[in-house]
């Protein structure tokens, strides 16, 4: 595809003006629901490995998806497991009567799904999770569902990557706020310390340091303290 | 729908993340491309507003077929501006045959585009722009098509709400470390070893 930069760059900072953008957590509802949408399935859901590298549900979109991911979750095996370790799609008529997983049938009991047809996401070149296409009628999965849904699953790496960079961007702004807020306070507490005992900035940083050590305290946090008037910096010797 | 938090997760999958800066234009191509495979078609076409409230195209697929100058004006003027308009799909079965927008029609002669379905993006409850799905043959876009293309569209908006916030045009990012050089000139050296 051809992309317009000036055009893209143009539609963006109108986008800008109008939405917030979106969390890891909301875009990845956001897929699921274009998901279902698009196969004209029962539901959707999303599987994540955790840092144990367990599987974990993250999104659904209903209860029943819900249902199936926590299900998968608890006895660790179905077509999301499989999908991700295997790296492959896998999927079954009737997930509730698959011989394949005999432990996570008793685990559907009622519950509205059978077919279900499950693809690894990939990030970075990995599988990190899996997603889960579900229909409550049993159903035969052929190739150009699984071919359409393996090419919509490349693009979920897309919107999970960029959704990752957008929350990586946003930790970095908060971490440098936080450093400017701190900073704030210490130079008016190193100014407070020099006017009041006539020393240069240096003495005062090493009396408000000094203090802070031996009170156990953040340098901000009684840098804070002193210039609210809650706590008193000695000279020191 | 339903979900549990998770915060735990995305702190994982950053490492999975490659160290440098993403570029929203290959990703945005790649979803757009990708739609031809899921879709069944032979093209597709993204188009959003500017600030100025101009329908400007942002890109296609080859296989919709080198029709960037050609169509922008078509599809602004024809189904795109109507699916805009009437906040729905437009389909348009076979573009020789329409004679709902000459003018359209004209854009495309001589390109193998015979049948456009258009349908809004939405982002907040507005309409930012639409996506076009190009067929090189005539076809009558069915009801579960357009449920399908809705759905994508779906998720190019998301797409491209994510995006804003990875890549805004100012950042908050800039203007903190602006501010933080200038308070590393006016500090006393090494202001808060505490902190390590």
């Amino acid at each position: 595809m051809h992309v317009e930069p000036g055009a893209l760059a143009g539609a963006m900072a109108r986008l800008a003006e109008l939405a917030p953008g979106g969390t890891v957590e909301q875009s990845l509802r956001q897929v699921a629901d274009a998901a279902v949408a698009v196969f004209r399935v029962t539901g959707c859901g999303l599987m994540i490995l955790d840092d144990a590298q367990v599987l974990r549900y993250v999104v659904s979109t209903d209860e029943a998806g819900r249902i199936l991911e926590t299900a998968q979750e608890r006895v660790g095996e179905g077509p999301c497991v499989d999908a991700l370790v295997l790296d492959i799609e896998v999927l079954t008529g009737d997930v509730a009567h698959d011989e394949r997983w005999p432990r996570l049938g008793p685990e559907l009991e009622g519950a509205p799904v059978r077919g279900v047809l499950g693809v690894p996401v990939h990030l970075g070149g990995g599988a990190v999770g899996s997603l889960n296409l579900y229909t409550a009628d049993s159903y035969d999965w052929d190739d150009s569902d699984i071919a359409a849904v393996r090419a919509f699953n490349t693009t979920i790496e897309d919107v999970l990557a960029m959704a990752l960079m957008a929350q990586r961007r946003d930790e970095t702004v908060a971490q440098l706020q936080a450093a400017l807020d701190h900073r704030v306070a210490i130079e008016r507490a190193v100014g407070l310390l020099m006017g009041r005992f006539d020393v240069g900035p240096v003495e005062a940083f090493r009396m408000l340091r000094g203090e802070a050590r031996s009170r156990r305290r953040k340098v901000h946090d009684l840098a804070e303290g002193l210039l609210a008037g809650e706590v008193e910096v000695p000279r020191s010797p | 729908m339903s979900r549990d938090p998770v915060p735990a997760l995305a702190a994982h999958l950053h490492r999975r993340l490659p160290q440098t800066e993403d570029d929203l234009g290959p990703r945005l191509s790649h979803v757009v491309r990708t739609s031809a495979a899921v879709l069944g078609v032979d093209g597709a076409a993204l188009m959003m507003f500017d600030r100025a409230g101009a329908l400007r195209l942002v890109g296609s697929s080859d296989a919709a077929l080198g029709m960037e100058g050609r169509t922008e004006s078509g599809l602004a003027d024809g189904p795109g501006a109507d699916a805009v308009r009437t906040a729905g799909a437009i389909g348009v079965d076979d573009v020789g045959r329409s004679q709902r927008w000459p003018g359209f029609a004209a854009s495309l002669a001589g390109l193998p585009v015979r049948a456009v379905l258009s349908v809004p993006l939405w982002v907040s409850d507005e309409v930012v722009g639409t996506f076009h799905l190009v067929r090189s043959v005539p076809h009558v876009w069915t009801a579960a098509e357009i449920g399908s293309a809705d759905g994508y569209a779906a998720l190019v908006a998301a797409m491209l709400q994510v995006a804003v916030r990875a890549q805004p045009d100012e950042t908050a990012l800039d203007r903190l470390s602006t501010l933080l050089l200038g308070a590393d000139e006016a500090a006393p050296a090494d202001p808060a070893p505490e902190e390590r």
